[in-house]
């Protein structure tokens, strides 16, 4: 799966390296000073460099933990974003993360212990519960096995007694969540989406029916469920095949048991989405009309309708004051 | 992209790039500044030695075609590597230049057809070899070049090993640079279908047949070409690449006109 790993001088000799390498067993290993040299590089090419990626083991300097878009957040009081790792084992059109590097390597910082004592420190600071969201620049869970990450950050969070964790994820990769105790301060949050959106914009992703029977198998375990219905794309046949993906989606998850849900539209920086729309000049999903507000784009048409439409269809499942709308 | 994308082999000497020559049957069509050999999409320039040479080289071959986001460049010649046999060809996995910060790391978006190396470019030849990095005298240079004029993932330095600690430098003459070149000559090749492999992902460009009657019959800025030919793209791929008629826009009386026509019915066409 992955032929090529570069790794930092820095973080040659970290026990992590060792573990990543022994499980990826590439082909070539080649050292390298700082990640940057070789992920922030100009003239590269995303869409050529995502379908062999390489994995660059590296370590995290500066800031670790990073302070969440206002709307991002689910609650009040303070919440970061961390990102152990950049880029994606997955490959979805509509990604911002497309458009924000500039290559499509994957990049693995593997001094967590930095992390965690970041993480201490702030959330030590605050008297409120300090939510923390993992997912944002990478999927949590899809390289679980690779990075041991979750082994790592779910027990260090859970001494934390302030501490929320979410984990974002599109994977089924879940046996390290089920072989450890739920905590009750995890919430593990899925991305979901219709079967026809997974097939034509989700590529590389596991099935609806993998997602959903993963999630049902943690909600029995015990873990807080997430569903994120982001971003609703405006495909043919919308209140049909959505109504038809809620009814399958709650008839194998119970709708009451859930910690949240949201449901969101497309939205991209108007700098990246012009970013991907180049890299894609072929792709239908960028030739639709958009508009801009706020230097966010979003499709033209009927964004809030839809949105709006599919809460109404959730809130027959899942308690109305868990739904939360991302509108662009 | 609509045809093959170019490969530019950039090497020092002639007797490095004969075999290759050669091969492709290409004929001398440039003698000064540089020679050159072959035209698109094969073409071997004569570099002359050194990294100043080699960065040269490149941005002279530049100027000979237009560039194309599908252009594929490669540094081909000799090194001296202090463990590896003579004649072993290596994939450069990462150049520096001796004695100056930074480096570049060619991407390996294929299977590399031979083992890949560290490698070294110095201002004069080496005799003590570090323990693993090969050794020459232009890929820094190429590289620096490329970085500012290529596509980064289609850039590759592949050098055959003429020197080792057992061999020295005394063995390096013409014929004998000729017969090492030659024998690598099928990982070479290899090395340029993968690179054309990849460079095959990149997404075709096409020109809608319904531009041309539009340029015709109304005049368009270069900025307004531009803009045509997006719309036009967007409306192939949500409505069919068949399904735009003129007529739809009505009879407008300007290119403004027309572009404000055309994007209203395209920002109103649903995805399919």
């Amino acid at each position: 799966m992955i032929d090529t790993v570069y790794v930092e001088r820095e973080v040659a000799d970290h026990p992590r390296t060792a573990q990543v390498l022994s499980r990826v067993k590439p082909q070539q290993v080649i050292p390298c000073e700082r990640y940057g040299e070789i992920f922030n590089r100009h003239n590269q090419n995303f869409r050529l460099q995502k379908a062999r990626p390489a994995l660059i083991l590296a370590a995290k300097h500066g800031r670790r933990l990073l302070p969440v878009p206002p709307t991002y957040g689910l609650s009040e009081g303070p919440a970061y974003y961390f990102s152990h790792m950049l880029n994606c084992l997955y490959d979805c059109r509509y990604c911002f993360l497309q458009g924000m590097f500039r290559s499509a390597h994957y990049v693995l910082f593997v001094n967590y212990e930095d992390f965690i004592a970041d993480i201490q420190a702030q959330c030590a600071q605050s008297e409120q519960a300090c939510w923390l969201f993992s997912g944002y620049d990478c999927d949590s869970l899809a390289l679980d096995p690779l990075t041991g990450f979750t082994q790592t950050f779910i027990p260090a969070c859970a001494e934390l007694p302030n501490v929320w964790l979410e984990l974002r994820s599109k994977s089924s990769q879940i046996r390290s969540l089920l072989a450890m105790a739920p905590l009750a301060r995890c919430v593990c949050a899925f991305s979901l989406s219709p079967s026809p959106v997974i097939d034509a914009f989700e590529h590389r992703t596991p099935s609806l029916a993998a997602r959903l029977a993963a999630i049902a198998r943690l909600q029995h375990h015990g873990w807080p469920i997430g569903l994120r219905f982001d971003p609703l794309l405006p495909i043919p046949n919308f209140e049909a095949v959505h109504g038809a993906f809620f009814d399958q989606v709650f008839g194998a998850i119970d709708g009451t048991r859930l910690h949240s849900v949201t449901v969101g539209v497309l939205r991209l920086p108007r700098d990246q989405a012009r970013t991907i729309a180049r890299l894609y000049p072929d792709e239908r999903l960028f030739a639709l009309g958009h508009r801009e507000r706020q230097g966010l784009l979003t499709y033209g048409r009927d964004a809030s309708a839809m949105l709006e439409w599919c809460a109404g269809r959730i809130a027959h499942h899942v308690d109305p004051t868990r739904i939360f709308r991302q509108a662009a | 992209m609509s045809a093959p994308p170019g490969v530019t082999v950039i090497c020092a000497l002639a007797s490095e790039a004969q075999p290759l020559i050669d091969y492709w049957r290409l004929k001398a069509v440039r003698e000064r500044p540089l020679r050159v050999f072959g035209d698109h999409p094969l073409r071997v320039v004569i570099s002359g030695v050194g990294s100043h040479a080699s960065a040269a080289a490149v941005g002279f071959s530049a100027g000979l075609h237009e560039a194309r986001s599908d252009d594929i460049w490669l540094n081909l010649g000799i090194a001296g590597h202090r463990s590896h046999a003579l004649g072993t060809p290596l994939l450069a996995a990462r150049v520096s230049h001796h004695g100056r910060d930074g480096a570049w790391y060619p991407s390996l978006l294929f299977t590399a057809p031979c083992a890949i190396a560290e490698l070294i470019t110095h201002d004069h030849p080496v005799t003590d070899l570090p323990p693993r990095a090969l050794c020459d005298m232009e890929a820094a240079g190429f590289m620096a070049a490329t970085s500012r004029i290529a596509a980064g993932d289609l850039v590759q330095v592949v050098k055959v090993v003429s020197d080792n600690v057992e061999s020295g430098l005394e063995g390096i003459e013409r014929v004998r640079v000729h017969a090492l070149m030659l024998a690598a000559l099928p990982t070479v090749l290899t090395l340029i279908a993968r690179l054309r492999e990849v460079a095959a992902r990149l997404p075709l460009t096409t020109d809608h047949s319904g531009a041309a009657a539009l340029l015709a019959r109304w005049h368009f800025t270069h900025a307004q070409t531009t803009q045509l030919r997006q719309l036009l793209q967007r409306h192939a791929l949500l409505a069919g690449p068949a399904a735009f008629n003129a007529g739809q826009l009505g009879e407008p009386l300007s290119s403004a006109a027309l572009l404000a026509s055309l994007r209203d019915v395209v920002d109103n066409l649903p995805l399919p």
